[in-house]
């Protein structure tokens, strides 16, 4: 190598790219973290990593133990948990966590069996999952309830949050074991913040004509409306029809699959809930399973407790569709307590960019008796898209409502809602007047 | 398939001690090769301005495509493992096109003088390249994007828009009816295509950019605006003969416009828009006239994308045949290196036969010496390869005695539904149908990149791979073909 060029590069690097680089790098956001997770052995595959208060975001680890997890930088100051069948829970700030090349150890957990007072079926997970959906009737409502529940939908590009919905909601619902479009929806308040998503015109109207393209095929399509598709989500709602995962047949191709398609299931652990035992079994197509489709189930009276369905959508499981669904006992009857169903936003042609949609709904108040039943003019319609400008916008229930702000939204998650404007200027001007 | 990928993610710091290290051993090498040269002149230079660039780039499976100075379409790509923060393209031409994808579309193009050295950063989701070698405007180095914010209010164009709705309407498996959006946009994307070409007059006059910028991007507006009459959205077709006898002769027919990307890419999408058809049986509307530099680009990719489906021996003679009529030598070794890529390559299978039996491949070619065989690769998740079994059974019966064997060798991953299936469709014969058991680390099978199956390879009697995409087994071609090999070798 001649000096002369030598001479050339290094004044070349170190006065103009050295300097850009490090300005880069000091201002650099942090929203993404990597690294490698092991045991005491060997790297471990399919670990699910998740942000403890933000668990929409999560990752899995690759065959050769590799993650990259990927948040709104604003979530900075979460922390992560790191979970696998077999192993201890492992919680770690993101802030003690570099950028990259982290490693993380595993230490393997072993079940003490005698501990356990009522066993599900001694490894025979057919009749214990058969027992919950048996026990569906049983443990959930009969009669016609109401809840009231506050919905909120959040938006990201994973760079920054760029949407929020709120609703009040109330819902009124008949029987678990009647067709769900009989239940009835209505929206009491509502509010919802600018769109700062890059929303593709022309890739939308693509969408509407595929839409109507569909051959109508009756209400068991899932319906536009993103609330009522929320409420539906509710598994258990809907294990009359044999496409769900809780049916008395279809729930055999779920937990267990099929000769072309085996699932494999495994027992995780249980924990102490008053008198009760609830167990934990995760299933899925990997052996040992993944651990981010699972049940929750009262040993007592096989009731769900939580159920988590992921469904992946590429062989890189970087694209999927994640159900929560958890339930409280309330009397006799076991309600939902929270819904949420994490979705690709699908507003761009580039389903590259990862827009996410976060729906969720929680349920305080159920009501059994003196019913005002809601008029039907007032309630949702599956066909409609939810809009902002057709409710008003009061300002007073929103403030000072005790009831709302136990489920306060994320500080970090305004911060980045007001990066042009107060939420509450948005939210006077998507409303009608 | 399942693919894993290995991302290495590197600390900043690291990344820039790195970049140092590895462009200084990198320009040390390559002054060394072209031997006393100033290396500054033949040559681009791009280097990544910063890490969060580079993670933008690897996220959006970006890459950067240019047409090399023979010929050949080269990809830079910002995923995998590479961790190198610059790359060099070397060049004798004075400018050379760039084209930015992402998520494999094209967004922006970008047109460089010989000697540039460029910084590639990213500014609100968007490619943003900055020559730091030459003064120049921020049109100059990225006309597109400049285009895009301030003709477009989206990432898109109206003619991208166009394209995306013709994709999804005329090219796709669930046509939609699209008609008369389709018409609105053409014209929306003609109307662009008018203020694009005055646009970039005025920038031309105002000295924003230089001339030939100014030419080059007002060329490929005029030729996009030409490209757009063949799309018949009424008839839901594109004239594929009367846009190659447009183009043919026309300004754009010169051997300079062949080394862009978007001339590249338009005989890619001539070729898509036809039927394939096989260089052995008729005379292709792709090689009718290979004289003039659009015709031999068309030529090499007809080439290029049909004589993978001829045997070795054939593709040997039609390569030879058309040889002086290609643009250049690299051309040819390019496409001889593709035919000869089995040549000493084992076939490297782990096999497992009915009844657990486990043998390698090459035992059984050795065992079925003198024999022609024909390897039906399949997957019983497969069901067009399950529907022709009939077909491959049938033609064992009949060629057998000429000294034919059918071999059937699954690709699943699932043993017990392989053993099922075999036994339902009655292609349970002892010696002739396997599993593969080492997929995902076989050589030969990475060679040949079996993502699509059914595939047909057909080996000689001497064991060796004579062709890699041999013909359906119900077609008539693989009986024409059989019977020359059958009874020509006896």
């Amino acid at each position: 190598m001649n000096s002369h060029s030598m001479k050339y590069l290094l004044t070349f690097f170190f006065s103009i790219i050295f300097p850009i680089m490090l300005i880069a790098q000091s201002g650099m956001d942090k929203n993404q973290v990597s690294g490698i997770v092991k045991d005491e052995v060997s790297v471990v595959p399919n670990v699910y990593i998740f942000l403890k208060n933000h668990p929409d975001f999560n990752s899995l680890t690759d065959s050769k133990g590799a993650f990259k997890l990927r948040f709104p930088e604003v979530l900075k100051n979460d922390t992560i948990i790191v979970s696998h069948v077999g192993y201890l829970k492992v919680e770690i700030p993101l802030e003690s966590l570099r950028e990259s090349s982290n490693a993380i150890n595993l230490k393997n957990r072993t079940i003490e069996l005698k501990e356990i007072t009522v066993r599900p079926e001694e490894n025979l997970p057919v009749e214990f999952l058969q027992k919950v959906i048996q026990n569906i009737p049983n443990n959930y409502p009969e009669k016609r309830h109401h809840m009231t529940g506050l919905y909120r939908k959040v938006s990201t590009n994973y760079e920054e949050f760029t949407h929020l919905v709120e609703a009040q909601l109330l819902v009124e619902d008949i029987a678990y074991n009647k067709d769900v479009t009989g239940a009835k929806i209505k929206i009491q308040n509502f509010r919802a913040s600018d769109d700062f998503a890059e929303i593709d015109s022309t890739y939308l109207l693509f969408l509407r004509k595929f839409r109507d393209s569909q051959p109508f095929t009756g209400y068991n399509v899932v319906p536009d409306n993103p609330i009522i598709q929320l409420y539906e989500n509710n598994f258990i709602r809907k294990n009359y029809l044999e496409s769900s995962p809780l049916n008395v047949k279809g729930y055999s191709d779920e937990f267990f699959g099929s000769i072309e398609n085996p699932v494999y299931q495994e027992f995780i652990g249980y924990e102490i809930l008053d008198k009760d035992t609830i167990y934990t079994i995760a299933y899925g197509t990997t052996d040992p399973p993944i651990g981010t489709s699972y049940i929750k189930v009262n040993s007592r009276d096989f009731a769900v407790i939580e159920y988590q369905v992921t469904r992946y959508m590429d062989a890189e499981r970087e694209l999927y569709e994640q159900f929560l669904m958890k339930y409280k006992k309330f009397g006799e009857k076991y309600y939902p307590e929270k819904l949420v169903h994490k979705v690709i936003r699908f507003v761009n042609r580039d389903i590259g960019a990862h827009q996410m949609d976060i729906h969720t709904v929680w349920f305080d108040e159920v009501k059994t008796e003196k019913l005002k039943r809601i008029p039907f003019k007032e309630t949702l319609k599956r066909d409609r898209l939810l809009e902002p400008n057709h409710f008003k916008y009061e300002q007073d229930f929103w403030e000072n409502n005790a009831w709302i702000n136990s489920h306060a939204l994320d500080t970090a998650i305004i911060r980045s809602l007001e990066r042009y404007r107060s939420l509450e200027e948005q939210f006077k001007s998507n409303a009608k007047d | 398939m399942l693919k894993t990928k290995l991302t290495f993610q590197i600390n900043g710091m690291t990344l820039i001690f790195l970049g140092i290290i590895i462009a200084l051993l990198c320009s040390c090498n390559y002054s060394g090769q072209i031997s006393g040269k100033e290396n500054q002149g033949n040559q681009i230079v791009l280097i990544i301005s910063d890490t969060l660039s580079f993670d933008f780039l690897r996220q959006q499976k970006a890459s950067l495509k240019y047409i090399n100075d023979e010929s050949l379409p080269v990809t830079i790509g910002f995923f995998g493992d590479s961790i190198t923060n610059h790359w060099i393209i070397p060049t004798d031409r004075e400018m050379i096109e760039l084209v930015y994808k992402e998520n494999s579309q094209s967004l922006y193009s970008f047109l460089f003088q010989k000697g540039d050295t460029l910084l590639l950063s990213i500014h609100q989701r968007n490619p943003w390249i900055k020559t730091i070698n030459r003064e120049t405007t921020p049109y100059q180095d990225n006309m597109e994007v400049m285009r895009n914010r301030e003709l477009y209010p989206s990432n898109y164009t109206k003619l991208q828009d166009f394209y995306f709705l013709w994709n999804s309407n005329v090219a796709s498996v669930t046509p939609l009816d699209l008609k008369d959006e389709l018409n609105y946009v053409k014209n929306e994307a003609k109307n662009s295509l008018n203020a694009e070409l005055s646009w970039i007059d005025s920038l031309g006059k105002a000295k924003l950019v230089s001339e030939k910028v100014a030419d080059f991007y007002s060329s490929k507006a005029r030729f996009e605006l030409e490209k757009l009459k063949f799309f018949d959205v009424d008839n839901g077709k594109f004239d594929t003969e009367a846009a190659i006898e447009s183009i043919l002769g026309s300004e754009w027919d010169s051997p300079y416009n062949f080394k862009n990307v978007y001339m590249n890419d338009f005989v890619d999408f001539l070729l898509t828009s036809k039927a394939p058809d096989i260089l052995s049986r008729q005379e292709s509307v792709f090689t009718k006239d290979t004289k003039t530099p659009f015709g031999k680009a068309m030529l090499f990719k007809y080439l290029e994308q049909s004589l993978p489906f001829l045997s070795f021996a054939e593709a040997e003679v039609w390569l030879n045949r058309y040889e002086p009529e290609l643009t250049n030598k690299a051309q040819f070794d390019f496409l001889k290196a593709r035919n000869s890529a089995f040549i000493g390559q084992k076939a490297d299978m782990d096999l497992m036969g009915l009844g657990k039996n486990l043998t390698v491949f090459e035992e059984v070619l050795q065992q079925k010496k003198g024999n022609y065989l024909y390897i039906d690769l399949w997957a019983a998740w497969c069901i067009p390869c399950i529907r022709s079994f009939p077909a491959s059974l049938a033609l064992h019966e009949d060629y057998n005695d000429l000294g034919f064997e059918v071999v059937y060798l699954s690709i699943d991953k699932n043993n017990k539904f392989w053993e099922s299936v075999v036994e339902k469709y009655h292609i349970a014969i002892p010696n002739r149908s396997f599993v593969v058991m080492n997929l995902e680390e076989s050589e030969f099978l990475n060679k040949l990149n079996v993502d699509l199956i059914p595939r047909y390879l057909i080996f000689d009697k001497e064991g060796k791979l004579i062709h890699q995409n041999a013909p359906k087994p119900d077609s008539k071609e693989l009986r024409v073909l059989l019977e020359s090999l059958l009874f020509n070798s006896n």
